[in-house]
């Protein structure tokens, strides 16, 4: 992992000088559902008996993080995404496995854990609805013990970074979407959390917003060294924030690790795409890489390859054409990591790697 | 490994409770202010409250007309009725308080895991709350509306200053008696796909069982029995039988006892509610 541990020694406090901010511990979650019973006859058996079931949402996941980590947690609905989150929010009990945050356990210590934690939901607001938006950072500020003083500190320097000044006045049903998102992060950050925990924060936002805030969230975790994670259906912001990915599916962790490690995992491939000046001559360029790298006629001047680097080079393809033809243009383009976490949820690791031995990396 | 390293208790003794009373106290301005939003719905309460107090006012008017002049009705006369009337109305916006219907809308909304996430107290949450929006109906609404009320109904100043100050005792039990029983109806909003019904049962129930409609003497003598093992006679009834000095001197520490001992069942009943509430919401999930 890239980020070892941070040294924290305060005021001796902690026993070891290094430690997880987070640590999970094959955690699961089952949880009991019932089936309904078909028709009118099936609605009455189910009044004096359901047949409960149980429904494993979280299936034993195990991960560590460290302080000022930014990490992705991802994963299609229903992968146990939300329900992991609740775990470790404290919010919800485990069925089974072990976890600690900031030396907590999450459930068994809610109260006191909650004091360290900050959580943004997209779609719910922590503020209340009706007053100006800086009564409800001083109510917060008072839920959290945080003095009048140590608040404008921190509303200062939040304020640098989100521009929140005229919004302090203003009633947050007055707000928009992309300002409530702002003031409900600058809400989830009054008590100096030391683990910050976004559920969908740009829902629905537009790119102006979005970009504001992912601004933002780098910044926080630069400046602050708080520790996020981020769970999103937005690839790109995944991309844009986190060096680390937590891929989640059917509850199960598919994949941890850097991001440009699954970039770079072999049997991906890359497209080129050329331009002749001329006629395309397709059948020429395909007897080039037998085997290697098969072209399609995209137009009449345009053809398209994809080629995975470990078969061919792309410095080999091009040479091999610019030698041969008059080329008008050229673009080489990675797989977008959409693609990327497509096709590892369709076909699982490429290269026959486990979950396992990539969590090593 | 253990973080204790920053649980701030204060530096002194008691540091804790003070710290409690600045966060609760805190709720309870939020609330004031939140209130504050809606001002201009109270002065549409304001019309509201004195229609039900003319009407009664009238209809009493009307039964007691039929009498010789200074009769006396299940213990009320003319003069005591129409002040019980307008001052029950009056009390009414003192320990009225709306704590079902957002817990209702809490749980609808799925907002309520927000509650769970911050290190508060839900239950005394909502109580402060609710305290609050009585302090801003007392400036907004109370005065105003007594003002009016007084100037133009016949209504008796209490009997004395000591049985006005065991009104406004009374009628702070009566806010947590009617605050416990709203947040525990409330509450039913987690097993109960919707409460609205039950919410608007227990608005009249109360209306009718607390005395607030008709003075409890009214009623059919085993009714009137069974009352006094509820609490709800406890939220307007003895109350305003203290405004108007009907309970002799040697029974007002008793009722006071009782008003003590129901406020103190309800409140660990509404603890027990809501500790439940939380095991199956943390078991089961939002």
């Amino acid at each position: 992992m890239e980020n070892i541990g941070f040294a924290l020694s305060r005021g001796g406090a902690r026993e070891e000088n290094y430690m997880s901010m987070i640590k999970v511990d094959r955690l699961s979650k089952i949880y009991q559902t019932y089936d309904r019973r078909e028709g009118v006859w099936g609605g009455v058996v189910d009044l004096f008996s359901r047949e409960y079931r149980d429904f494993l949402a979280v299936d034993g996941i195990s991960f560590s993080a460290e302080e000022g980590e930014l990490i992705g947690y991802i994963g299609p609905n229903g992968a146990g995404k939300s329900t992991s989150i609740k775990m470790l929010t404290g919010i919800l009990q485990p069925t089974s496995g072990s976890m600690e945050v900031y030396g907590y356990h999450p459930f068994k210590q809610r109260k006191q854990y909650t004091k360290h934690i900050g959580v943004v939901f997209g779609q719910r607001t922590q503020l209340w609805w009706d007053i100006a938006v800086i009564e409800s950072f001083k109510l917060l500020a008072k839920i959290y013990e945080v003095d009048p003083a140590s608040l404008k500190r921190r509303l200062d320097l939040l304020n640098d970074i989100l521009d929140l000044g005229p919004l302090l006045r203003t009633p947050v049903r007055k707000l928009s979407l992309g300002q409530r998102m702002k003031c409900d992060l600058a809400a989830s950050l009054i008590h100096e959390p030391k683990v910050l925990f976004l559920d969908e924060p740009t829902i629905g936002l537009d790119a102006v917003a979005k970009d504001a805030i992912r601004h933002f969230l780098r910044q926080i975790n630069q400046d602050f060294k708080t520790t996020i994670i981020l769970t999103t259906h937005d690839l790109n912001e995944i991309e844009e924030l986190c060096k680390r990915v937590i891929l989640l599916d059917e509850g199960k962790i598919l994949y941890d690790g850097s991001l440009r490690h699954v970039r770079s995992l072999p049997g991906l491939g890359r497209s080129l795409l050329i331009d002749f000046a001329g006629d395309a001559p397709l059948d020429e360029i395909n007897n080039l890489f037998p085997g290697r790298a098969e072209f399609v006629q995209e137009s009449q001047r345009r053809v398209k390859t994809v080629f995975v680097p470990e078969t061919i080079s792309a410095a080999e393809l091009i040479k091999a054409i610019l030698e041969r033809y008059s080329i008008a243009d050229l673009t080489i383009s990675e797989p977008s990591i959409e693609q990327v976490i497509m096709r590892i949820y369709r076909d699982g690791l490429p290269g026959g790697e486990s979950a396992g031995q990539v969590a090593q990396v | 490994m253990k973080a204790v390293v920053s649980t701030p208790t204060g530096g002194f003794a008691g540091g804790n409770l003070v710290q409690a009373l600045g966060v609760y106290g805190a709720f309870v301005k939020t609330a004031f202010l939140n209130m504050l939003a809606y001002r201009l719905r109270y002065f549409t309460g304001v019309i509201t409250y004195l229609l039900f107090v003319s009407v009664n006012y009238f209809i009493w008017g009307a039964v007691f007309s039929t009498r010789e002049a200074g009769a006396v009705i299940n213990g009320f006369s003319f003069p005591e009725m129409v002040t019980y009337v307008s001052v029950a109305w009056m009390a009414r916006s003192l320990y009225f308080s709306n704590i079902d219907n957002e817990i209702n809308e809490l749980v609808r909304t799925g907002q309520i895991s927000v509650f769970l996430l911050r290190p508060v107290h839900f239950h005394w949450m909502m109580v402060c709350q609710a305290a609050g929006e009585t302090l801003f109906r007392i400036v907004f609404f109370t005065l105003p509306i007594g003002i009016v009320i007084v100037s133009i109904f016949p209504v008796s100043p209490p009997v004395s200053v000591s049985a006005f100050s065991l009104f406004l005792l009374a009628t702070a039990f009566a806010f947590l008696i009617f605050a416990e029983i709203s947040f525990a109806i409330g509450l039913l909003a987690f097993s109960v796909k919707s409460i609205d019904g039950i919410i608007r049962a227990k608005y009249f129930l109360v209306q009718i069982l607390s005395g607030l409609l008709l003075p409890l003497s009214f009623f059919p003598e085993l009714f009137e029995r069974v009352l006094m093992f509820l609490p709800f006679r406890m939220i307007a009834y003895v109350p305003l039988q203290l405004y108007l000095g009907k309970i002799p001197q040697g029974e007002v520490p008793w009722i006071l006892f009782q008003q003590i001992v129901w406020s103190a069942a309800l409140i660990v009943l509404c603890e027990l509610m809501w500790r439940n509430v939380v095991k199956k919401l943390t078991l089961q999930g939002g």
